[in-house]
């Protein structure tokens, strides 16, 4: 060999060719030392090469092991595989079956999976004001009933006196209503609250026109003054210029307008109406007043930790003067958001159950992965014989890791981008047929973020790691190896394991699951509104609440016994007055109306003698006199109330038949007593009527068996109206309001809808709810089914051969339809044997809740079920791969053999 | 507004051999002119760094070009100083020559 052949030394041309950059620049440095080790070996010989190259290549992979000469090309070329991404588009396009799987199995996945967080996000999201992470919180936490203790106004003063770490500090009631009124004509009741002065400073968000209250404003005796929302001075007050100043009557009060809020400002909860709160000292001094919260802004510089250092202090020293009111409360500093929607210590950081949520959703979206997974699996085993030629061509492993990926990738952002349009397009209908009924802060949007974009884009990397690289990693390994040994026909040597089996056999008993619920729902919604209950078209349901009275509430089971003077006149004065009126046919009061939710109470019923017989629970309701035939449901058998079941102490119910049917199987109800059974065993009542059933909730009219009370004038606060009106009810809202409004300037009319369309709603949310089911169980049938089939795709492309010489040897049609079908039959059997108890056990449950079907109907529907899951599963799973078997030519399969 | 790239001093020369090479401007070459104006064996790992550092600033830039003998028929690079690197080689140079003017006595001792 001459010296021109001489090579330097091995080890370090190996390091080299690994350590720098596998393109033109390591390849021209690893030749530029070539050459020169060449012409040195030339001028001084080949030890001194040797030696000099031994110095040069270390000190070249010295740079390169510290990162000064990059492995990435330093030219900005694209580092995009378009071309892997070309083929990923093409390979799309040739298996369309599995594209569309997979696409829609990821499609729902990936947002599924991104949801609790999207939420958490949504409702965590920062308040609309300036530097909102400075807004806080503050309040006192109860050891014993673990829920955050509510502040007096004489707790806010204490705070407000002592606490330094806040700019400001304010307070705020919640969950108010309030009548305004211009120029005589009455108007929906808007919500609203009270505020210190000091609150707008707190959001340092000033008014739009006028100003925001100033401490002169809080003072008792001052002038009234209110500031109003944008959205009530556009819609109620048709965006008057000249408000600031005018009066409006809140509440029938005359109050001037001081200020009108910039647009989106509904602080603290969808507030649209702001009056001052003012501390009345001799009411409030040391005891509890309407539901306040306080919150202030942290002082510049000074964190949440200082502040909750200082208000435990501080909050502590206070709670000594009042040890008896504060003792066990630990004063507690968060985020406004994050304490405003959960009163547990530390807010909705402490609940544990969203990381619960956050990883089930995750888990979904895995099973999702794993099955497209699976899929990608078959896909590639098909594909062995290009792999292994690539391979031998000189393909690393890592680059066709990179390929499969690659492809996977381009199905991935495909599922990507239409799972997160098809997630915005959802939150805008769901917020716009839903919306106020979410009850959602105003502050969050479920609309797609650009962080919530992000996430899925980041889970879709995930996923594409899951389903293409898992599969890669797998193929690429010793089976490639095989393969090319073996040759291409003769199988790659890969098997579908234990967790491809364990995944299927799980879909399949999912599935069956799933459909038994879809079944449940499916017959709830059917029956709902066109059940037996009463017609109540024609009929307007509004709430009657009067704010200002209290009610004194009976603890546990059984109606409200004591009775407020002044509401019992405002509730028979308002009835006098709506019966007078001519368009009005019916009016009857009761605390739930027909086919809305009741009341549920667990009862007991006496053995017939004198002692406690069956137990069961039932729907309760408290109703006026003659209720039963403002809906045309007279008393079947007994009779009805009449004002001697009034007088305390009468003790008397109505039940409707599906009670007599259920509680007492059919027998003579009259006589007979019930009893609420918490807290304690109370007083008997005696069953006087039955009649036909009214409804007690609204998805399922008319399942349940139902208490009536006799209900006296003002015992209940609020109660439902129910208004016989005919044509249009909801025309006659403002009519409502008005006469309510003449009768108590402080009642409040809310929820004046058309009784039909309170049932309506709820239907709409039961269908939202049978959507969710239905496209959850579409996911798990097709998750099932594409997986079914890539096993038997897989099992096809590995036993060509066998199959053809099976073939060649005259075997049956039924012998290889078997042959391929073996393990996805038991898999199917199995899933279904698993799911098979639990769809039975909640159709079972289903029983006494609907009436609809009987124990024995539901263990035939769930063997139903299960066996159509079977079919439909293993018909559309299994044709297409045995259909292909069955094609196999004989000559051909052993030809490509070899 | 464009930040002026500056020379350190070893890039200083490499970028001056790269311009001394013209059209001859590989590796092994550059390596050569400076050991010959160093007068010792110059450290590949630092040349190497040298010339992506100044490539990544855009002050080189490289093509390929067909493997010459001897070198195992691998490929080579052909470097050239872009305008950007003229143009810092000029301000050094600048520099270097303002600095330099009126020392000539000072270094031959006369007023040491």
């Amino acid at each position: 060999m001459s010296a021109q052949g001489e090579l330097p030394p091995g080890l370090l041309r190996t390091l080299l060719k690994r350590l720098l950059p596998d393109d033109v620049r390591g390849e021209s440095i690893r030749g530029d030392l070539l050459e020169e080790f060449r012409t040195i070996e030339m001028r001084d010989g080949r030890a001194s090469a040797i030696g000099w190259y031994r110095r040069q290549a270390t000190r070249v992979l010295v740079a390169a092991a510290m990162g000064r000469i990059s492995r990435r090309a330093v030219r900005r070329t694209s580092r995009v595989p378009w071309l892997d991404v070309r083929l990923g588009i093409r390979m799309l396009a040739k298996h369309p079956g599995m594209t569309l799987v997979s696409v829609f199995a990821l499609a729902i996945g990936i947002p599924f999976g991104l949801f609790p967080l999207h939420l958490w996000s949504a409702i965590t999201a920062p308040l609309p004001v300036d530097q909102p992470e400075r807004v806080v919180m503050l309040r006192e936490y109860h050891e014993r009933s673990m829920r955050s203790h509510q502040p007096s106004m004489f707790d806010f003063q204490r705070w407000n006196e002592h606490l330094t770490s806040y700019e400001a500090i304010a307070a705020a009631s919640l969950g108010l209503s309030y009548n305004i009124a211009r120029e005589d004509a009455w108007t929906a009741p808007v919500p609203g609250a009270e505020v210190t002065a000091s609150a707008f400073a707190v959001l340092r968000t000033e008014a739009m026109l006028g100003r925001t209250f100033g401490p002169e404003d809080e003072r008792m005796g001052a002038p009234d003054v209110v500031v109003i929302g944008h959205d009530v001075w556009t819609s109620r007050l048709a965006a008057a210029p000249g408000v600031v100043g005018s009066t409006i009557r809140v509440n029938g009060v005359p109050h001037t307008v001081v200020g009108v809020m910039p647009k989106g400002f509904l602080f603290p909860a969808r507030t649209q109406l702001w009056l001052p709160l003012r501390v009345d000292e001799a009411h409030d001094a040391h005891g509890r007043s309407p539901t306040h919260i306080v919150f202030g802004r942290l002082a510049d510089g000074t964190s949440i930790a200082e502040a909750q250092t200082e208000f435990s202090v501080v909050g502590r020293r206070l709670d000594d003067d009042l040890a008896e009111v504060h003792a066990e409360l630990e004063p507690e500093v968060l985020p406004f958001t994050l304490a405003y929607l959960d009163d547990r210590k530390g807010g909705l950081r402490a609940d544990s159950d969203w990381y619960v949520v956050q990883f089930m959703a995750l888990l979904v979206l895995f099973v999702a992965c794993a099955n497209v997974g699976m899929l990608v699996f078959a896909r590639t085993a098909r594909r062995s014989s290009e792999l292994a030629l690539r391979t031998a061509l000189g393909a690393s492993r890592n680059r066709l890791i990179a390929q499969l990926f690659a492809e996977a990738m381009v199905f991935v952002a495909l599922a990507t981008g239409l799972g997160i349009v098809a997630s915005d397009i959802l939150a805008v209908h769901l917020q716009r047929s839903m919306g106020p009924e979410l009850d959602l802060p105003y502050w969050s949007d479920l609309r797609v973020t650009a962080r919530s974009a992000l996430l899925g884009i980041g889970l879709g990397v995930l996923s594409a790691g899951v389903a293409g690289v898992l599969p890669a990693v797998k193929f690429t390994g010793r089976a490639i190896q095989r393969t090319m040994q073996r040759g291409a026909a003769a199988g790659t040597g890969v098997r579908f394991g234990g967790g491809s089996s364990a995944l299927i056999v799980a879909d399949v008993a999912l599935c069956v699951v799933v459909c038994a619920f879809a079944l449940g729902i499916s017959v709830s919604v059917r029956d709902m509104p066109e059940g037996q209950g009463p017609d109540t078209g024609g009929y307007l349901s509004a709430q009657l609440w009067l704010p200002e009275v209290d009610v004194p509430r009976t603890f546990g089971g059984g109606p409200n016994t004591g009775i407020t003077e002044v509401v019992r006149s405002i509730h028979e004065g308002l009835t006098e007055r709506l019966d007078a009126e001519p368009a009005v046919r019916r009016v009857t009061l009761a605390n739930a109306l027909p086919g809305t939710d009741h009341r549920y109470a667990s009862m007991s019923l006496d053995d017939g003698t004198s002692g406690e017989g069956r137990r069961f629970d039932a729907a309760t309701a408290a109703v006026d006199l003659g209720y039963f035939d403002a809906f045309d449901r007279p008393v079947l058998y007994g009779r009805d109330f009449d004002s001697g079941d009034l007088e305390a102490g009468s003790g008397t119910v109505i039940v409707n038949t599906t009670f007599v049917d259920l509680v007492l199987e059919g027998r003579n109800p009259l006589g007979r007593r019930v009893r609420y059974r918490f807290p304690g065993d109370g007083p008997w009542f005696e069953i006087v009527g039955v009649v036909a059933d009214l409804g007690t909730y609204e998805t399922n009219i008319d399942a349940e068996g139902a208490v009536y009370h006799p209900m006296a004038p003002g015992s209940h606060n609020p109660v439902q109206l129910a208004l016989e009106i005919g044509d249009d009810p909801e025309a006659w809202v403002p009519r409502l309001r008005t006469i309510a409004a003449d009768i108590d300037p402080t009642a409040i009319i809310s929820h004046a809808v058309p009784l039909d369309q309170v049932v309506s709603y709820e239907r709409r949310a039961f269908l939202w709810g049978r959507y969710g089911v239905a496209a959850g169980l579409v996911i798990l049938l097709t998750l099932s089914i594409s997986g079914l089939y890539s096993l038997m795709s897989f099992i096809v492309a590995e036993r060509t051969k066998e199959i053809g010489i099976r073939i060649a040897l005259g075997a049956r049609r039924r012998t290889i339809v078997l042959t391929i079908g073996k393990r996805t039959i038991w898999q199917l059997g199995l899933g279904v044997l698993l799911g098979l108890p639990i769809a039975v056990t909640w159709l079972d449950g289903y029983v006494y809740g609907s009436m609809l079907i009987t124990r024995g109907t539901a263990l035939s529907l769930g063997l139903a079920l299960g066996v159509t899951v079977l079919v439909v599963i293993g018909v559309s799973a299994g044709i297409g791969p045995t259909m292909r078997a069955l094609r196999i030519e004989a000559t051909e399969a052993l030809r490509e053999g070899g | 507004m464009v930040r002026k790239a500056t020379l350190g001093e070893f890039e200083h020369l490499v970028v001056l051999a790269v311009l001394r090479l013209r059209d001859e401007a590989y590796a092994p070459g550059i390596a050569r002119t400076l050991e010959e104006r160093a007068q010792r064996e110059m450290s590949r790992g630092t040349l190497y760094a040298a010339l992506e550092r100044l490539e990544r600033r855009g002050l080189l830039e490289w093509e390929e070009a067909p493997a010459a003998e001897g070198r195992g028929g691998r490929r080579r690079r052909r470097f050239w100083v872009t305008e950007a690197g003229r143009a810092a080689a000029r301000e050094r140079r600048d520099i270097l020559m303002d600095l330099w003017a009126g020392t000539e006595d000072l270094l031959h001792g006369e007023h040491a």
